[in-house]
């Protein structure tokens, strides 16, 4: 049905006019249009529903447990058999690119996308040629994405390239854990603590085995808290130490005078942990995240520990043991993804990983929701998101027009627009 | 008057499309493209079905599975497999393997597995055939039983009924009743109940489902009885404390 406007006429030969669109067919076709957007938003609901549902498989946990630490997924490994399933991952980095590094069985290297899914799998036959491994306890990643591991049994760090070809191997004595700044990393070995550059240059080496001030046993932990502080997880003596990147020890926590001595120590042994007064079993694995705590996890309490590293206090802890999903069960490794805010757990005795968050990490809203849509549910999640935004522009579009749609038309430009 | 109608023919019509229904379309086909490109992805990715375990109970489900290939003749492989697969909710697979197994086992073996057949039953709410398969276990474990007593006996040994299997009489019998509870059968309910006790005479949770059964029979004192022996093998048995109470008020 055509329709005409009723225009007034202005002097001098210009009418005012509305220009109409599509006057025909117009209103059934908006109509028909709403509807189809209707029904199409009620899809991507019902996708999103399906999917949810789709890849949430039967005894998950709730998302968060009690403390405010919310799980967000498990991996267990890369296949359907068991020789493609983690076997006691000792430690876990997360790359640039958010890839979750592991290591299972102590001698294969495994990448896994942020979504769980296998990104690579690099296996190291054991032996000590060159280009094998015996037994790997640490690994970490740096900022272009190469990776380092700590071959214990090999008494060596070996320098990966980001697709995992094996480039550089650096002889440190029983390294156990690494990480990585810039150009140099902090090597912490069953003897000491060293930091090195990433070329194999020794920059700094300090401590040797004990339970002295002075001294570590077995650390298992090693984060740099900023350009000049490290903090170590001393594992097997029950407390954590910070000391300057060039070895100077700034704190012992818990503090020595809050560490009852056993009976019969020898001089020196005073700083001891070996006591029912320090609040760690097993402090191992160690990251900074985004608030700038320490966090670390404690492998015989079975929990995840935040620590100040200013003074070394306890902030909050959470977990507990078992084997189901959200659970731990001697974990000893541990990362902090800043671009997705979550934390990757190495849980050993679960021979998994699991990917969780913990409240007060700092992580901005942007990275919450790349950690949303890092999931399966972005397939519906991100076209609603753009239908949303799209119906949201159309209506303010449409609301601009009817406030400012009359124009002016000379009669002969009428007559061209025709 | 006339010149002026004749100015107003001079109106025209643009029959462009409209831009709000420009950018509508756009949107549709945008999403539909996005999804279409996501669905592809996922596919080929297989996050949505990713071929490696994604919790405690599918990681489970991969070491039973795996051991029944290595172990075909052990019924507790066979019954872990079934009932990790009821944990994962996989009915039909656990029929399937339940179909498979027992073709394959007999004896003591295959009585595990008539279990844990019950117990998929239960899960999917099949009450008939649940119950159909825990008379059969039941008609097994009384035939093994008894070959048992029957070699002793040859053998001049005095042997006690009830001191064979204990675990898996008492397992069978109880699965004996909890598909018969599901069908209302409550006598068969207490009777099944009861010999399982006969077995396993400390079992707070078999007092607890006698006393329910008793209390759908109308039997009140029986049923209080049963929820205070209950209780008294498990002071902590809420559910007990709260049946003792609901059937004290009547």
């Amino acid at each position: 049905m055509s329709e005409t406007p009723q225009v007034p006429v202005r002097e001098g030969g210009h009418y005012e006019t509305e220009v109409v669109y599509e006057v025909i067919e117009g209103p059934s076709r908006r109509r028909l249009l709403a509807a189809v957007l209707i029904v199409l938003v009620l899809l991507l609901i019902t996708a999103t529903w399906f999917v949810t549902t789709l890849v949430r498989p039967a005894g998950l946990p709730q998302r968060v447990t009690e403390g405010g630490m919310g799980w967000v997924r498990s991996i267990y490994g890369w296949g359907d058999t068991a020789a493609e399933l983690l076997t006691g991952p000792v430690d876990v980095a997360v790359g640039p690119d958010g890839t979750i590094w592991t290591v299972s069985g102590k001698t294969t290297l495994v990448g896994f996308d942020p979504d769980g899914t296998l990104h690579q799998l690099v296996p190291f036959e054991r032996g000590d040629a060159d280009g094998q491994v015996v037994s790997i306890e640490g690994i970490d990643v740096d900022d272009d994405g190469s990776i380092y591991l700590c071959d214990f049994g090999k008494n060596m760090v070996h320098v990966l390239s980001p697709d995992g070809v094996m480039e550089l191997s650096i002889g440190i004595q029983a390294p156990t854990e690494i990480a990585v700044r810039g150009n140099r990393m902090a090597v912490a070995s069953a003897f000491g603590i060293a930091v090195v550059t990433t070329d194999g240059e020794l920059v700094a080496q300090w401590a040797t085995r004990g339970n002295a001030a002075d001294q570590v046993d077995i650390p298992h932990g090693i984060a740099w808290v900023d350009d000049d502080t490290i903090i170590v997880s001393d594992t097997h003596n029950r407390r954590v130490k910070a000391y300057s990147a060039d070895g100077r020890l700034l704190y012992i926590a818990p503090e020595a005078m809050d560490v009852a001595p056993r009976a019969g120590v020898q001089p020196g042994m005073e700083q001891s942990a070996d006591s029912t007064m320090t609040p760690y079993q097993l402090p191992a694995g160690m990251t900074i995240d985004a608030a700038g705590r320490a966090v670390l996890v404690d492998a015989f309490e079975f929990s995840i520990v935040a620590v100040d590293p200013e003074t070394g206090a306890i902030t909050s802890e959470w977990g507990e043991f078992g084997a189901e999903d959200g659970k731990l069960a001697y974990p000893t490794g541990i990362d902090y993804d800043a671009a997705r805010d979550y934390y990757v757990v190495a849980d050993t005795a679960n021979n998994r990983l699991q990917i969780i968050e913990l409240p007060g990490s700092g992580g901005g809203l942007l990275a919450k929701a790349r950690r949303v849509l890092d999931g399966p549910l972005w397939l519906c999640s991100i076209p609603l998101l753009l239908l949303i935004i799209a119906i949201v522009l159309a209506a303010s579009k449409r609301s601009r027009k009817r406030t400012g749609s009359e124009t002016v038309v000379d009669a002969s430009g009428g007559a061209q627009a025709r | 008057m006339v010149e002026r109608q004749e100015q107003m023919v001079e109106v025209h019509v643009d029959r462009r499309r409209d831009p709000l229904e420009q950018l509508l379309l756009l949107a549709i086909l945008g999403v539909i493209v996005l999804a279409l490109i996501g669905a592809v992805y996922l596919l080929v990715t297989r996050v949505v079905n990713p071929p490696a375990p994604r919790t405690a109970l599918e990681a489970q489900l991969v070491a039973v599975r795996e051991a029944t290939i290595t172990n075909p003749y052990s019924g507790e492989v066979w019954a872990d497999y079934i009932t990790a697969l009821i944990a994962v909710e996989d009915y039909r697979e656990a029929g399937s393997v339940l179909d498979e197994a027992m073709a394959v086992l007999e004896g003591d073996a295959l009585l595990l597995v008539e279990i844990s057949g019950v117990d998929l039953f239960l899960a999917q709410e099949r009450y008939e055939d649940a119950f159909e398969l825990a008379e059969k276990a039941v008609v097994l474990v009384e035939e093994l039983r008894d070959e048992v007593i029957r070699d002793a006996m040859a053998r001049g040994i005095h042997a006690d009924p009830k001191l064979y299997g204990p675990d898996i009489t008492t397992d069978v019998y109880l699965n004996h009743a909890r598909a018969a509870a599901g069908l209302e059968k409550w006598a068969v309910v207490v009777e099944s109940l009861s010999t399982a006790i006969e077995y396993t005479p400390r079992a707070a949770d078999l007092f607890y489902l006698r006393g329910d059964a008793y209390t759908h029979l109308d039997q009140i004192d029986k049923a209080i009885a049963d929820f205070n022996s209950a209780l008294m093998f498990d002071p902590e048995f809420d559910a007990a404390r709260a049946a003792l109470e609901k059937v004290g008020e009547r």
